[in-house]
């Protein structure tokens, strides 16, 4: 009677602590959750603040559409027939239609909750100025355009330099002191230079005086119409951009990739496997590649999400129809609803990101666990 | 003969007949010499240089005034460049005052201290340090390169010698006006109530105007002023210096730019524009006081208050003077822009603004002497906005690729500026009495009279009313009649409906002129189904001005039109519906109709503005959205033989014209993917948006020689070279020669409209001027008699000559100087 007692009051205990974790774990996620929200929902309106310049864009706005209205009425001799009044009603109706067009008669604290709600809600809608390279104003087309080039471009190059540098750097903590341990280290500071320096340089000796690669564009003039040449045209133009994101970042990459495993491999737990006679191979997996595992992760995961933004400068040097270049045109025009969706969508994709490698951290690393402070 | 000999001479004479008729077609090439052209996105203008020396692109089509690519185009033996002259710098001055609203001290707001800026500014150096020798010194707002100013080259260049660099006069006038103002010099700086004088620049920081302010700062500090330089890029200084308070006193001094669209042939509206209140309605210009008299001549300038173009041009004189005591702003450079290009291509290229403000470009690209071939064009961007002849693109970026895809009436000299006939066969021109009309002497196209009144007829249509659905006649709208001071008689070519056809294989027909007309009015009209809120007030003031038009014969046609402007150039008193939408390219009825259902249907716009009313997509014929819901109303067309305006456009569009066009345009959009379809010597083959290219071939069956415009490969400006005597006794005669010339050969005289002379004394005031003699070809001879030379202040004089060629407006000077014995 007591066994069973005993037994149920330990099932009772295991259900207890089974919900006492489930609440746990849905507190954290909730919390976690709102957090990671709020933080979105500051982030956006900031940039939305940033991006109007606090409202003064809508007086350059204003000073645009007059001033071109002004010039263009100077110009028009037609416009000499008319009194100074009749001109004067002339431009005011011209320039009030074209600021009610763009809202802007309307308070910009208003509008400014109202790009935060369609940014937050996924409602891109309509871009002010920009144009989706096929001519259409609907932002998702604008983005969708821009994404596809960016991820053949970027997801290429940075899952390359990934990669090459990962495997790089376990080479070298192998090989720690030998001279190619010492030669990257020394060419690792040349990452100091961003890709688009190296791009300058590449395209001036592989296509201004080599002539052997194209100066940039997605694709040879005329593009082909065969698919298969299409492609290899774009594998064409894709050489020298991936060349200088790799090389750009491949020594340092490495280098640091190296002193992580080395400082692992020193662990007094590695010392006692090794103690213990197990192999270099079964050390170098179990006990330095795993517990590496949720940093590697880290990286990667941020790496994948940062392809979003493109890169301004790296796509403007290549002339890459990139997300990067469209941000800075979205920039350099004030079009608030495109910078408020590539804004909101990195956001979302940040927010997840951390809560998705914050469930990654307790999967695989048996050191984190979730809330509560009590150890199992 | 035998069999061998006959095979042998058949074969010989079907040789020389294909040689024959090889070299024929070879002389009968049409439209372009190029078979294709391939435009490519290139932003930098160091990588386009770059790309040119490789072979990559052939020619970078936008215009730039970076001096290192240029240094890099002048070292390199296979890169040429053209000019172009349209943009200019200026400083612009606060002039509210004597104190702002917070009560400090304005000094700009004292005439005379804006006039002493003039010596106080060294526009060469401004020129040649920088803007690294790309800029001319600009004194007053004339460009030499375009005709108002060799029209009264006596007063600018005279001008230009009493506004020349002349610090310690700037600094002596500046001095006593500020001591005048109540301001005192403490330390070498100026103070006002005791406190230091501070000045805000505004200085543009896109460009060199960054330099200019810094420039303008050390200046101003060296005569005592304290300077603070703020950079701002243009759409962040606008608010600031344009749509600002003046009086709030947020700057001083604005480091301003301009730009010319084309040839000016006359800028008579431009002291109107810039020195009074009456064009620009922005604060600064509604805070301008100018001179009295200047701001009446600017308004009679602007009005065309004259009779003669000496009376323009003693307004024209007087109106430069005053600008320059006025001096709200004051000009700095005329800015050199170039044109890149690899040196075996030509291709003709506008004064003012190069390759892309032209028509010609696709009529005169070549490579060598080569026929047929790719030329590859760069373009600062590609693409930038949908192609609609509506409301579509302006950039012209897009207008680089459209203009190859249109035809027009006349075309538009890039060289001069003026009219020269290309569809339109000759026009009558018929002005008032009294208006200072004149034509080129080699305009045998235009007939030009005079008469004391010109009576529109009742008959002539007005206007299309949205509202009634039909044209107006003049008669209803003025029942007590209507005159006008302008009429036109305008005469197309008699092969113009048989050699005119559309990209689809449509012939070209009235109905192509109509449509736009209609709808240019429709659109202004609420009850219109295609009415844009934005058009309403530009149509009501097109609806006051309008003074009528009449066709007077179909085939060949031939249509007059009453207006009330007239311009100087009796060539430019035209008008051509043969191409209506000029800036936005060219649409046959058919497609037009196919855009007109679209936005009927609230599916897309012609317009920005009215797309984003609708949210719907803004109208590209050329790529994007817009072409499946066009391929979508094409079917409905073709279904229904759909004709807009029936009860009026079926006079003149027959039903199986209207079944024909519909299926040219189905046809051509299943080959070609697009709806731009266009009638110039070029078709578009395809546009790709992400690509950010342009695919441009050559239309065979396009009626002109490709020769027909090959004189405009390069703009002839003159190189002339004065010489003769360095000393002359007062009362003896002296003789001087002008070598005048072109790529090193002799310019030809019938080529030359006049060659000026004007001698400056050593204070910069015309002692003498007049026109030199011609004697050879490239060469004019000037002889100062000895009655002329009598008057000549003793001391050291220069005479300068000014050459006008008739094939550029730019004028050429050179000057020598001599000296004048007692």
């Amino acid at each position: 009677m007591q066994n069973i007692e005993t037994a149920q009051g330990q099932s009772t205990v295991k259900r207890q602590r089974r919900m006492s974790s489930l609440n746990r774990v849905l507190k954290y996620v909730l919390v976690r959750g709102l957090t990671l929200l709020v933080t979105v929902t500051i982030g956006v309106y900031l940039a939305i603040l940033i991006a109007n310049g606090g409202g003064y864009v809508d007086e350059m706005r204003k000073g645009q559409i007059r001033e071109s209205i002004s010039i263009q009425m100077a110009g028009n001799p037609e416009n000499a027939f008319l009194t100074l009044q009749e001109r004067r009603e002339l431009e005011e109706s011209m320039v009030n239609t074209q600021i009610q067009q763009l809202g802007l008669h309307r308070p910009f604290a208003v509008r400014s909750f109202e790009y935060l709600w369609n940014g937050l809600t996924l409602d891109l809608g309509r871009a002010d100025y920009l144009l989706s390279d096929s001519g259409s104003r609907q932002v998702r087309a604008i983005l969708g355009e821009r994404l596809g080039p960016t991820l053949i471009l970027m997801a290429t190059g940075q899952l390359i330099l990934f990669f090459s540098s990962l495997a790089l750097g376990l080479v070298l903590s192998r090989r720690y002191g030998s001279f190619l341990d010492k030669l990257i280290i020394a060419l690792a500071p040349t990452s100091s230079a961003p890709a688009w320096f190296y791009g300058m340089f590449f395209i001036l000796i592989f296509s201004a005086v080599l002539g052997w690669l194209p100066f940039g564009g997605m694709v040879g003039a005329p593009p082909p119409q065969s698919t298969f040449w299409r492609i290899m045209s774009t594998l064409k133009h894709m050489i020298l951009p991936i060349a200088a994101l790799v090389l750009s970042r491949l020594f340092s990459g490495a280098y640091s990739r190296r002193t992580f495993f080395l400082i692992y491999s020193s662990e007094d737990y590695v010392e006692m496997a090794k103690a213990k006679g197990l192999n270099d191979r079964e050390i170098e997996r179990r006990y330095v590649l795993r517990p590496t595992l949720p940093t590697i992760i880290t990286s990667f995961m941020l790496t994948i999400i940062g392809l979003w933004t493109g890169a301004i400068v790296f796509e403007t040097v290549f002339n890459w129809p990139g997300i990067g270049r469209l941000t800075q045109q979205a920039i350099n025009m004030f079009d608030t609803p495109v910078i408020v969706a590539t804004t909101v969508i990195y956001a979302y994709l940040l927010a997840a990101t951390i809560f998705l490698l914050d469930i990654i951290y307790a999967l695989v690393d048996p050191r984190v666990k979730i809330g509560g402070g009590g150890r199992s | 003969m035998s069999n061998r000999k006959l095979t042998i001479s058949v074969l010989v004479t079907i040789l020389l007949l294909a040689l024959a008729f090889s070299a024929g077609a070879q002389e009968k090439r049409m439209g372009t010499w190029v078979d294709e052209v391939i435009i490519v996105e290139e932003p930098s203008v160091t990588n386009a240089v770059a790309r040119l020396q490789a072979g990559d692109i052939d020619v970078y089509a936008s215009t730039s005034s970076e001096p290192v690519p240029f240094a890099t185009i002048l070292s390199d033996p296979n890169l040429d460049y053209y000019q172009t002259f349209g943009s200019y710098s200026e400083i612009t001055w606060n002039p509210v005052g004597p104190t702002f609203e917070d009560g400090r001290f304005n000094p700009f707001s004292v005439r005379r201290i804006r006039e002493a800026t003039n010596w106080l500014i060294d526009r060469d150096y401004i020129a040649q340090e920088l803007y690294g020798g790309l800029a001319l010194p600009k004194a007053t707002m004339l460009n030499n390169a375009y005709v108002d100013y060799s029209r009264v080259v006596e007063t600018a260049r005279s001008l230009e010698f009493q506004y020349a660099y002349d610090f310690d006069l700037a600094k002596q006038v500046i001095s006593e006006e500020m001591m005048a103002a109540g301001a005192s010099l403490q330390n070498g700086k100026w103070h006002y109530d005791g406190k230091p004088i501070e000045i805000l620049i505004l200085a543009r920081s896109e460009d060199q105007r960054s330099a200019v302010g810094d420039y303008l700062a050390d200046q101003l500090e060296a005569i005592g002023f304290t300077c603070t330089v703020d950079y701002r890029s243009g759409s962040e200084a606008s608010p600031i210096w344009m749509m600002g308070d003046p009086w709030q006193g947020q700057w001083h001094a604005y480091t301003g730019g301009w730009g010319a669209g084309a040839v000016y042939r006359d800028q008579g509206h431009i002291f109107d524009q810039m020195y009074t209140r009456r064009t620009m309605s922005q604060p600064l210009w509604q805070a301008l006081e100018p001179i009295p008299e200047l701001d009446q001549i600017s308004e009679m300038l602007y009005y065309k208050r004259f009779s003669t173009m000496e009376e323009r041009a003693a307004l024209y004189s007087r109106a430069l003077e005053l600008a320059f005591q006025d001096s709200p702003r004051i000009y700095t450079v005329d800015q050199i822009s170039y044109v890149p290009r690899r040196a075996e291509v030509t291709v003709a290229s506008d004064l003012a603004q190069g390759i892309s403000s032209t028509a010609l470009w696709p009529s005169t690209l070549r490579r060598g002497d080569e026929i047929g071939g790719t030329i590859t064009i760069g373009s600062q961007q590609v693409l930038v906005e949908p192609w609609n002849p509506v409301g579509g693109s302006n950039w012209t970026f897009d207008q680089l690729p459209m203009r190859a895809t249109f035809d027009r009436g006349f075309i538009s000299n890039p060289f001069t500026g003026n009219y020269m006939p290309h569809r339109i066969e000759r026009i009558e021109v018929t002005v008032l009495e009294g208006l200072p009309v004149a034509k080129e002497p080699a305009s045998d196209w235009v007939t030009l009279e005079f008469a004391p009144e010109i009576v529109v007829p009742g008959d002539a249509w007005l206007y299309w009313d949205g509202s009634l659905g039909r044209m107006v006649t003049v008669a209803e709208k003025y029942p007590e009649g209507l005159t006008a001071p302008r009429h036109t008689v305008v005469y197309y070519r008699e092969d113009l409906f048989d050699t005119v056809t559309w990209h689809d294989g449509s012939p070209y027909t009235v109905g192509d002129m109509l449509l736009p007309t209609i709808l240019d009015y429709d659109r202004g009209f609420p009850e219109s189904d295609v009415f844009d809120p934005a058009q309403e007030a530009s149509v009501k003031t097109a609806m006051n001005n309008a003074r009528g038009w009449r066709i007077i014969s179909l085939d060949p046609f031939v249509y007059e039109v009453w207006s009330q402007s007239w311009y100087i150039d009796a060539e430019q008193n035209i008008g051509d519906i043969f191409a209506p939408y000029y800036n936005y390219g060219a649409q046959p009825w058919h497609t037009l109709v196919l855009g007109m259902m679209a936005e009927m249907n609230g599916e897309l716009a012609f317009t920005a503005s009215k797309a984003n009313t609708l949210g719907a997509e803004w109208l590209g014929y050329n790529v994007g959205p817009s072409l499946p819901i066009l391929d979508k109303h094409l079917d409905i067309a073709m279904e229904t033989n759909f004709l807009p305006y029936a009860d009026f456009l079926s006079q003149y569009i027959s039903e199986e014209e209207i079944a024909s066009r519909y299926t040219n345009a189905k046809a051509w959009y299943q080959e070609k993917g697009h709806f731009w379809i266009g009638n110039g010597p070029m078709y578009l083959e395809k546009a790709y948006p992400t690509e950010r290219m342009v695919h441009l071939k050559r239309y065979e069956n396009y009626s002109e020689p490709a020769d027909k415009w090959s004189m405009f490969d390069q703009p002839r400006i003159a190189e002339a070279e004065l010489s003769g005597g360095t000393r002359v006794r007062a009362g003896q005669e002296i003789r001087f020669e002008v070598e005048i010339s072109f790529a090193g050969e002799p310019y030809e005289l019938e080529f030359i409209q006049e060659v000026k002379y004007i001698v400056l004394d050593a204070t910069g005031s015309v002692a003498i001027s007049g026109y030199a003699t011609p004697v050879a070809d490239g060469l004019f001879e000037i002889v100062l008699t000895g009655e002329q030379t009598k008057d000549l202040p003793i001391g050291s004089n220069t005479i300068e000559a000014i050459v006008l060629p008739t094939l550029v407006a730019s004028a050429t000077f050179s000057a020598h100087t001599f000296v004048t014995l007692p």
